[in-house]
């Protein structure tokens, strides 16, 4: 029998991917302080969140990301924008101690500390239930975002010193910070502008696809905490993953702006909405309440078929039939979710000086 | 060391143990504490909850982002690390640290002092909801001990599902969340799960995708749209009148379950058209009782309802009248059904008419019928609705829904309510006098033969009953008082309460009318404590925070109850609101740093274990060793002054030097390890947990499932049984074994015959418009809980605070906010006759015209000058929640009593220009 | 209903005991604990005494005259040969010398030895055996833990309370599950290959019939 770590590496090679049913998302931000706790609370990452869930419509963080540039066209390497600080926003440092010890009474009261940066006037979810559209029909949905392990990583044909790669095994888009200069390339090419800069150290960082978790079997932690149990972990490859069959056979899974040209392996399956409301408040079955095209925008024209084939299966099982990608998406047992990631972390020796953690998983 | 080589040592343990944040979210979630080097690096939730019915998604992985995060409030910048004493004014922000004895001795001190002059009334300690059961108890024990009184809970928060406990006499149709899979129809109502429900959530997407329609009925287009099939528009606190349409036109198609209708609910009860009482024995019979009703029965007449059971037997009562029988003095009167009444009244809720009330079209509402009709259906409700002044008028309307169309007492169905049950050895444990298991047996034993006396005296009456009975029983030697009348006397709402602008325009007197004639009648007799002339002067907030939480805000809380105490102790994790304006504040241990369950509740009905990792900061202490140790310097001090005998406010002598001792029972309970065990083995033994589990299976499990209910109230009022491989599916002992309820009439009760409700032309439920609390003003302001904190616990997580702005935030309307002027991210005012507050304000075209939201959590500190955004809620009380002695209409902690309500209080908004400080805008 | 409190509740003393508790099949398994438990204690000169006198014999066969299930008492002898010096130090030989230490404490067969030692005392505190600190021997010793399950037996037949008797019946199931089933297997796999002397391997093979007798009487009886 090998051992989970030995079949991580060996029997693993393989992109692993991700899809996230939008029908499920409740906007908890539970997988972005998964990340959060566990990858960013060091010098320098206050301000970062690898795994952020967005209000859609809405800017999100950057602020105003989507029209930011990067990506390829053509094989050609697209002009980006590198996000600023205040545009992230975040990282905020709060005045407890000038209220609670500071003798002035309520003459001070808690609030994020300006330090003139801008960075108070936006955060990680600032524009959190917005959305768009005019009430009663208004429409918003949540959109987790995490770097998408692109097959083809614009960001490494980006940068300078050779410092990121893509590795075989999970198919994971690293960096070397031994190796990164700072230039921060890799934040303009990037598309979806998911890399963060650490300005103590002098280098970008970004969401490392949990891997010292995949090489022991365990899944990604935003998967793994989500309650809503909507994160499919799998090999993008593995005919007989939920993954596969989601993204190719029913294809309902679908990329986030797959025009970026990056091929993403993060997939989603896109949110259908409640019935809009006419002048009079009756119910209007026919308009969708969430502009298909806006739909189109994000996901590409697969978008329709996508909604087409949710909507056709829940009629179906409505009037008392069955579905097998229903049953697939309600997931009766959680571990169903993660494919090959199913090792519970509490069982592994981990400790600090453990061979798990100084060396890794054994490589042959 | 190499890159991928540092990010494997970040993820990396030497210890794991088992941890639960015990908050008052009704959550139950088990994780994994991760520590390194003796501190907590990271947790995640365990995921070891194993499947219970097979096809039901398990309940893994439960948690939220709040959860997540707890291992960073450790060292959060709002935590008490040592005990402090103010020297400056209350609030000032000018503390000294003083050592654990000091404050010890200071605090005994001042309560035997209190105890001495005035009594130990004078002692007064709001009950908790926060913290779990080793922060929520021990302060309790050491009330009891000196008769203190200590704030019903309920009447603190206002979590009572008043217009539930009106029909069926309790709260408890709590079902495992998990029973919502088998629904057809889920209808978010006066909830927003999508905030507040976060582990539970999915099963609510999950029943979609197995064909359930989710209809989320709510004014703004809030988070629980989202992923929703069906959105509707309700205008705030126009529920009732949804509600009863819908039943309208269930009743006007013949939809309704008839068979259901007769046998659980009050629809077929006869009620005189004379004087619209209910028909009963004594007008029958001379001298027969006042609580024996009847039906109409289609061959034999007039004839008694059953009292004992649900099950009608030979018994076909009709449904409408009207009939003629002839009373105990040979007249004869017509009577008709309670039904017949119904139908009369919804004649005002037709569509058409309902509509203009509530906003919805009248399509929707006949959509709404005929998707509810013949389906299984649940409400998810929550805390809304209680919350709203006429909230009861609309919860008694969606109860009747229910009741129409058959949805109680089966899988799929009922209106999610609250039920912490199973922990016997908890309820227990206040009783023992010795530890270990002789004792138990002594008390299981007692328990039973009080019962058994009760049932001798009363033989129709349930097991329910019997526990309620005994529970009113404890009340008259508790410590637990309804505070509508603490805050009536001595923290100034009377004057609220009386303005009659801001009141119900219906009410025939002043609400000090009503009050005291409700006081005149003994309909609260024993527990309107502390008495009028007993002016509180120790007041202890153990992790409850009414500086926050109380609406009526500084008003109240500040100006007229805080100069009456002398000593105002705050026992907390963090520097809350109320500690900063404490004279003393003792630093509390926090989850991960202690043992600790979390409240037994049947959401979930998993007993959740939280184990020690690290020790706890600074000098922090458990709530356990806190008030252990006070207990023992009240023993001592007592002595060393001489002042050992008193008299409490019962009349009973009781001695101070005995305290400490009694406390842990001799030193058998010398930490909370051993209370808990205590607790868990007495369970055990009891049969609500397994055979054989103790502390240590706990420790080594994190979680595990009851087996029973228990034998106390609580347990007993789920009315149903737990199995090892179903979900728990409320009220089935009412459907299935026909058990009655524990009403007036034994059924589910939509008449309510009192007269201070007939006054109201509330006997039957209606819509009532709220009242314009706070003056009249264009704007409502709703609320609600947030996804971002429970309470203001995670106000000092760096973590969450990003995950949203970090600040207090008014919500409005996209159009309003246009029409004033208003910018986005702006600073905006919001006032009313009461008071006012400031903060920036978020602009979304999901809110509602005319609606402003605030979400509850936000600090007053948070705030400019300290406004919280309770200063805008006058907390008013509706009189009718004074009534007692009605059938079940009475006082149990916990239940049936006056709560304050703060929905869609009236306010005006404005913007003002960007300002710091105190200083008032015009 | 948080945390309400029951204080107010006044329940009244039950009735005393019986003065007197018949023998009945539950007094029996007491005894045959107590047989047991008085066994494997430190042996001194009456421990032998009872072995020269065939009082080991007669006891067990007393003890396990009214017990309800099938169990052979079984026939503890001894050599003419055994010196009462190489009888009381066969206990040591067997249980306590060279890499074989301290055989008959439960904590030795523990990967956790201080949580069960807290379990341990933590069952005899709840269920009323106090005073265990002050033995002279641990209160995980076999001796000591016999003595907790003649205890308890004895308690559940002195019971006036039927719910007392049945949370007595149930803490023997559980404590033998916990413990003395998971232990005494090891104790006897160990100690058999020194071929223990008479009547010591009479005693090893008569506390393991034993146990897993018992235990299979008691989990059926409490219905599985």
């Amino acid at each position: 029998m090998t051992t989970t770590e030995e079949k991580s590496v060996s029997e693993l090679h393989g992109q692993v991917a991700m899809v996230f049913d939008l029908n499920k998302c409740m906007g908890c931000q539970t997988c972005s302080i998964a990340c959060k706790v566990l990858w960013t609370g060091e010098q320098g990452e206050e301000h970062q969140w690898w795994m952020t869930t967005n209000t859609q419509p809405g800017l999100g963080t950057p602020k105003g990301w989507e029209d930011m540039g990067g990506g390829i066209k053509n094989g050609v390497l697209q002009p980006g924008h590198q996000p600023t600080r205040a545009e992230f926003g975040g990282g905020w440092d709060f005045n407890y101690n000038e209220v609670f010890y500071g003798g002035k009474g309520r003459e001070v009261h808690l609030q994020p500390t300006d330090k003139g940066d801008g960075t108070t006037r936006w955060g990680m979810n600032w524009d959190e239930d917005q959305g768009a559209g005019e009430y009663p029909n208004s429409y918003y949905f949540y959109l987790p975002r995490l770097c998408n392990h692109c097959t083809n990583p614009v960001c490494v044909s980006a940068c300078p010193s050779g410092a990121m790669y893509k590795r075989s095994e999970d198919g994971a888009v690293l960096r070397d910070e031994e190796i990164c200069q700072g230039a921060r390339f890799c934040m303009e090419a990037c598309p979806y502008k998911k890399i963060y800069f650490n300005y103590a150290r002098d280098v970008a960082q970004h969401c490392i696809l949990c891997f010292p978790r995949l090489e022991v079997g365990v899944a990604p932690a935003c998967a793994r905490q989500c309650p809503g149990r909507l994160v499919f972990v799998g090999l993008k490859d593995d005919k007989n993953s939920p993954i596969y069959k989601l993204v190719n056979e029913w294809k309902v899974a679908l990329p986030l702006h797959p025009e970026f040209g990056t091929e993403p392996n993060i997939y989603y399956i896109p949110p259908l909405s409640p019935y809009r409301l006419n002048e009079d408040m009756s119910i209007d079955e026919e308009t969708p309440r969430i502009p298909p095209e806006y739909l189109e925008s994000l996901f590409g024209e697969g978008v329709h078929g996508a909604l087409d084939t949710l909507k056709s299966e829940l009629a179906n099982v409505r009037s008392g039939g069955t579905s097998e990608l229903l049953e697939t998406l309600i997931v009766y047992k959680w571990l169903d979710l993660f494919g090959p990631f199913t090792t519970d972390p509490s069982s592994l020796d981990r400790s600090p000086d453990s061979q798990a953690v100084t060396l890794g998983p054994t490589r042959r | 060391m190499d890159t991928t080589s540092q990010y494997r040592k970040r993820w990396s343990w030497d210890r794991v143990t088992w941890g639960t944040h015990c908050l008052n979210c009704l959550a139950t979630c088990s994780y994994r504490v991760y520590s390194r080097e003796g501190k907590v690096a990271f947790e995640e939730q365990g995921g070891t909850i194993g499947e219970i019915e097979s096809g039901v998604p398990d309940f893994n992985p439960l948690g939220c982002q709040k959860g997540s995060a707890w291992s960073l409030q450790l060292d959060g910048e709002d935590r008490v690390t040592k005990p402090l004493r103010r020297v400056g004014e209350r609030g000032s922000g000018k503390w000294e640290e003083i050592t654990w004895d000091e404050a010890l001795v200071e605090i005994a001190d001042s309560i035997i002092d209190a105890i001495d002059e005035d009594g130990p009334e004078s002692v007064v300690f709001e009950e908790s909801v926060e913290g779990g059961l080793m922060a929520q108890s021990p302060f309790l024990r050491l009330a009891s001990l000196i008769g203190a009184v200590t704030l019903d809970a309920q009447g603190l928060v206002n979590d009572l599902p008043i217009g539930q406990h009106i029909t069926f006499g309790k709260f408890s149709c709590a079902s495992t969340v998990d029973d919502s899979f088998h629904s057809e129809v889920l209808l978010l109502w006066h909830a927003n799960p999508a905030y507040t429900s976060i582990p539970y959530f999915h099963y609510i997407s999950e029943a979609r995708y197995r064909g359930a329609k989710v209809v989320s009925i709510a004014p703004d287009y809030n988070a629980s749209c989202v992923n929703a099939d069906m959105y509707v528009p309700v205008k705030p606190g126009s529920d009732a009148a949804l509600a009863l349409s819908i039943c309208q036109v269930l009743l006007q198609e013949g939809k309704e379950d008839q068979d259901f209708v007769k046998s659980q609910t009050d629809l077929p009860l006869l009620v005189r058209s004379d004087n619209l009482r209910f028909l009963r024995e004594r007008d029958l019979v001379k001298g027969g009782s006042e609580e024996h009703f009847y039906f109409w029965d289609k061959t034999a007449g007039v004839i008694e309802v059953p009292r004992s059971t649900l099950d009608l037997g030979e018994i076909d009562p009709e449904l409408h009248g009207p009939f003629k029988v002839t009373l105990a003095d040979n007249s004869e009167i017509e009577v008709i059904t309670v039904l017949d009444l119904i139908e009369k009244r919804l004649l005002d809720y037709t569509p058409d008419l309902a509509s203009a009330i509530c906003g919805v079209s009248p399509e929707t509402i006949k959509e709404l019928a005929l998707i509810i009709a013949g389906n299984k259906t649940k409400i998810i409700e929550g805390f809304n609705a209680p919350k709203y002044f006429h909230g009861d008028l609309m919860e008694r309307s969606m109860c009747l829904l229910l009741a129409l169309t058959g949805n109680w007492g089966k899988p799929g169905t009922g209106i999610q309510g609250l039920a912490l049950a199973g922990l016997d050895g908890y309820l227990l444990f206040s009783m023992k006098t010795k530890q270990g298991v002789e004792e138990t047996a002594r008390l299981l034993d007692g328990i039973d033969a009080s019962m058994e006396q009760l049932r001798q005296r009363d033989p129709e009456a349930t097991d329910e009953m019997l526990g309620n009975q005994l529970l009113t029983l404890s009340t008259s030697a508790g410590t637990s008082a309804p505070p509508v009348f603490f805050n009536y006397n001595h923290v100034g709402y009377k004057e609220s309460w009386n303005n009659a602008a801001w009141q119900e325009p219906t009410m025939t007197k002043s609400f000090s009318s009503y009050m005291e004639d409700a006081l005149r009648r003994g309909w609260w007799g024993g527990v309107a404590r502390p008495s009028a002339g007993m002016a509180p002067r120790v007041f202890f907030t153990v992790g409850t925070n009414p500086m926050r939480r109380a609406r009526g805000g500084k008003r109240a809380i500040l100006e007229t109850l805080w100069p009456k105490l002398e000593k105002i102790v705050a026992v907390d994790i963090r520097m809350s609101s109320t500690a900063l304006y404490a004279d003393i504040v003792l630093p509390a241990a926090m989850q991960y740093e202690r043992v600790n369950v979390q409240y037994p509740i049947t959401h979930t009905l998993h007993l959740a274990f939280s184990d020690k990792a690290v020790e706890p900061k600074g000098e922090a202490r458990t709530e356990w060793e806190i008030f252990s140790a006070l207990a023992n310097k009240i023993s001592e001090r007592s002595v060393e002054r001489d002042i050992v005998e008193f008299t409490d406010g019962r009349r009973q002598s009781r001695r101070l030097d005995t305290v400490g001792d009694s406390y842990t029972i001799g030193g058998a309970f010398p930490n909370d390890e051993s209370v808990i065990d205590e607790w868990i083995r007495d369970s055990s033994d009891a049969g609500t947990l397994p055979p054989g589990t103790s502390v240590e299976t706990l420790r080594s499990k994190g979680t595990i499932r009851f087996t029973g209910l228990g034998v106390f109230a609580p347990g007993l009022s789920v009315a149903t049984d737990v199995k090892k491989d179903k979900v728990l599916t409320a009220f089935q002992w009412h459907v299935d074994k026909k058990l009655p309820f524990p009403t007036l009439t034994k059924r589910a009760q939509f008449y309510i015959d009192h007269p201070w409700f007939m006054d109201a032309d509330e006997a039957l439920p209606r819509h009532k418009d709220n009242p314009k609390m706070g003056g009249d003003y264009p704007f409502v302001l709703t609320s609600g809980h947030s996804r971002w904190t429970v309470h203001a616990v995670s106000m000092g997580n760096s973590a969450v605070l990003s995950t949203h702005r970090g600040q207090p935030l008014v919500v409005m309307g996209a159009k309003d906010a246009l029409e004033l002027n208003i910018g986005e991210g702006t600073k905006v005012k919001v006032f009313n006759d009461h008071g006012s507050f400031v903060a920036m304000v978020k602009v979304a075209p999901r809110v509602r015209p005319n609606q402003l939201i605030i979400y509850n959590g936000f600090e007053p500190h948070m705030f400019e000058g300290w406004n919280g955004s309770n200063e805008v809620e006058p907390g008013m009380v509706k009189w009718l929640h004074l009534v007692g002695k009605y059938g079940h209409l009475r006082y149990l902690p916990f239940g049936w009593q006056p709560v304050p309500s703060d929905r869609s209080v009236s306010v005006g908004i404005m913007p003002v220009p960007d300002s710091q400080g105190i200083e008032e805008s015009s | 209903m948080f945390t309400f409190s029951l204080s107010g509740l006044e329940i009244k003393a039950s009735d005393s005991g019986p003065s007197e508790v018949e023998e009945n099949e539950t007094t029996a398994r007491s005894a045959v604990y107590m047989v047991l438990g008085s066994f494997f204690a430190p042996p001194g000169d009456s421990h032998f005494d009872k072995a020269v006198n065939d009082h080991w014999d007669k006891e067990m066969t007393e003890a396990a005259s009214l017990l309800p299930f099938e169990f052979d008492t079984g026939h503890p002898t001894i050599d003419e040969a055994t010196s009462k010096e190489a009888y009381i130090g066969e206990y040591d030989r067997l249980f306590n010398s060279g890499e074989r230490l301290n055989l008959l404490v439960a904590s030795q067969y523990s990967s956790d030895p201080e949580n069960l030692l807290a379990q341990v005392k933590r069952d005899y505190e709840y269920f009323g055996l106090g005073g265990s600190e002050s033995s002279e021997r641990p209160i995980d010793h076999l001796a000591s833990e016999c003595d907790f399950l003649q205890y308890l037996c004895f308690k559940e037949a002195a019971s006036p309370s039927p719910r007392l008797a049945g949370s007595y019946r149930r803490a023997q199931r559980d404590f033998l599950e916990r413990h003395l089933i998971n232990w005494v297997p090891d104790i006897v796999a160990k100690v058999t290959p020194l071929n223990p002397i008479k009547p010591y391997d009479w005693a090893l093979s008569r506390l393991d019939d034993f146990i897993k007798a018992d235990y299979a009487y008691i989990k059926a009886l409490l219905g599985g």
